[in-house]
């Protein structure tokens, strides 16, 4: 059962991975829906649970597999140290609007780091500012509709 | 105090391991020279298990509810006929582009002893470059060319899976290219993303650059053109050139891309 648990939380990661990329390559706009980063931001400030680490790890190996020209293990380690910086930030401070903003800039700027390190500010910058403001208006959205049902 | 902060570390520690754990496999990969990274993408054809619908790639997303609400209203019968009717205009479409493109390429390319095996976009990874259709299936390998149907090279393969390849175009981190111009000056390619920059290696006693090419000297299957440099405007220094390119296309489902390929 167990087993079972991991491996379907692990394809709906991984499905929502490859959903955010078919997503943001329709997206010509100089902003991105990062969908599976919201979910991670989730998991780190809502869910947060170490019986979560192997399915992220996993749809980490999967997208590094599949999907990236990166070493193996890269992704898998941006989206781990995305969901632990994203539960230190909020288990550290007050949760405000200001510190869940802050903590979707700063998981943002790890996320999109091998485009960071490769290339200039002027290239990057204006994407990643607005992709904060798309992001988190989604994930504001998302949390206060998930809190509704609840 | 002191025993919650420790609770509060602690619970980092698993997430920690498996961050160190997944440094251990990209330290593995660099080693191995990628053989980690390519060996579950050796075993499993994805793309061609996984099919995007026809109407998404077309971009028809605002008929798509309204053919769906005169679906509803039909009867079973007029249903089937209308979506096998439907299925075949889309792949008559299809074939019609294929043709024009075919026919675009036929007038703007000279070497007719090459194979020019169509491909599309299938997606953008999280680093902007592209996943395209075809791989091994097609003795694809790292480093072919990608042209357009005006046979400008916009590419080339950075890896090469079963049944789709990763390809390095203009706007990707880790494009990389070197040319000839018309009067065998070569000139490296790199992109920061927004723009394209053509430096030349050797000093040149030319006035201004024109037209640059892939080379079989670099590997290449054939001269192909790559970019028409004179409009822009030419940085000389030491007799070398350096052009600034702004990167204004970018690729789109519409895009049509060919690879090719000795017969």
């Amino acid at each position: 059962m167990k087993v079972i648990k991991v491996i379907s939380i692990s394809t709906f990661l991984f499905l929502l991975c490859l959903i955010e990329n078919y997503l943001n390559t329709f997206i010509s706009l100089d902003f991105g829906v990062y969908i599976f980063l919201i979910s991670l931001l989730y998991i780190g400030i809502e869910l947060f649970n170490q019986n979560l680490v192997i399915p992220i790890f996993l749809a980490g190996i999967l997208y590094d597999s599949f999907f990236s020209t990166y070493y193996l293990g890269l992704y898998t380690s941006i989206f781990l140290a995305v969901v632990v910086l994203s539960n230190f930030v909020i288990s550290r401070y007050t949760r405000s609007n200001v510190i869940y903003i802050s903590t979707i800039s700063l998981c943002l700027l790890i996320y999109k780091i091998p485009i960071i390190l490769e290339f200039d500010l002027d290239y990057w910058l204006t994407g990643y500012l607005n992709s904060i403001i798309v992001n988190s208006l989604i994930y504001f959205f998302l949390n206060r509709t998930l809190i509704n049902n609840v | 105090m002191q025993s919650s902060q420790i609770v509060g570390v602690r619970k980092y520690v698993v997430y920690f391991l498996f961050i160190f754990l997944s440094g251990l496999l990209s330290a593995v990969d660099y080693f191995s020279n990628k053989t980690l990274s390519n060996f579950i993408p050796a075993q499993v054809s994805l793309i061609s298990n996984f099919q995007i619908p026809d109407r998404l790639l077309q971009n028809e997303f605002s008929s798509l509810s309204s053919s769906r609400a005169d679906l509803v209203a039909e009867n079973i019968r007029l249903k089937e006929e209308l979506y096998n009717l439907r299925v075949l205009y889309v792949e008559n479409q299809e074939l019609q582009d294929n043709i024009e493109s075919y026919e675009i390429l036929i007038k703007n390319i000279s070497d007719f002893e090459l194979t020019y095996y169509a491909t599309s976009l299938i997606l953008k990874n999280s680093t902007d470059e592209y996943l395209i259709s075809g791989g091994r299936d097609y003795n694809f390998e790292p480093g072919d060319l990608v042209i357009n149907e005006m046979g400008y090279v916009v590419g080339y393969l950075g890896e090469v899976f079963n049944d789709y390849s990763i390809l390095e175009s203009f706007n990707s981190t880790n494009f990389t290219f070197r040319a000839l111009d018309e009067n065998n000056n070569i000139f490296e390619i790199n992109s920061n993303g927004k723009e394209i920059i053509f430096s030349s290696l050797e000093a040149t006693l030319n006035s201004k650059v024109g037209m640059v090419y892939s080379d079989i000297t670099f590997g290449h299957i054939d001269q192909f053109p790559i970019f028409d440099l004179e409009p822009y405007e030419q940085t000389r220094l030491n007799n070398k050139f350096t052009v600034v390119v702004p990167i204004k296309k970018m690729l789109t489902f519409q895009s049509k891309l060919f690879i090719p390929k000795n017969k």
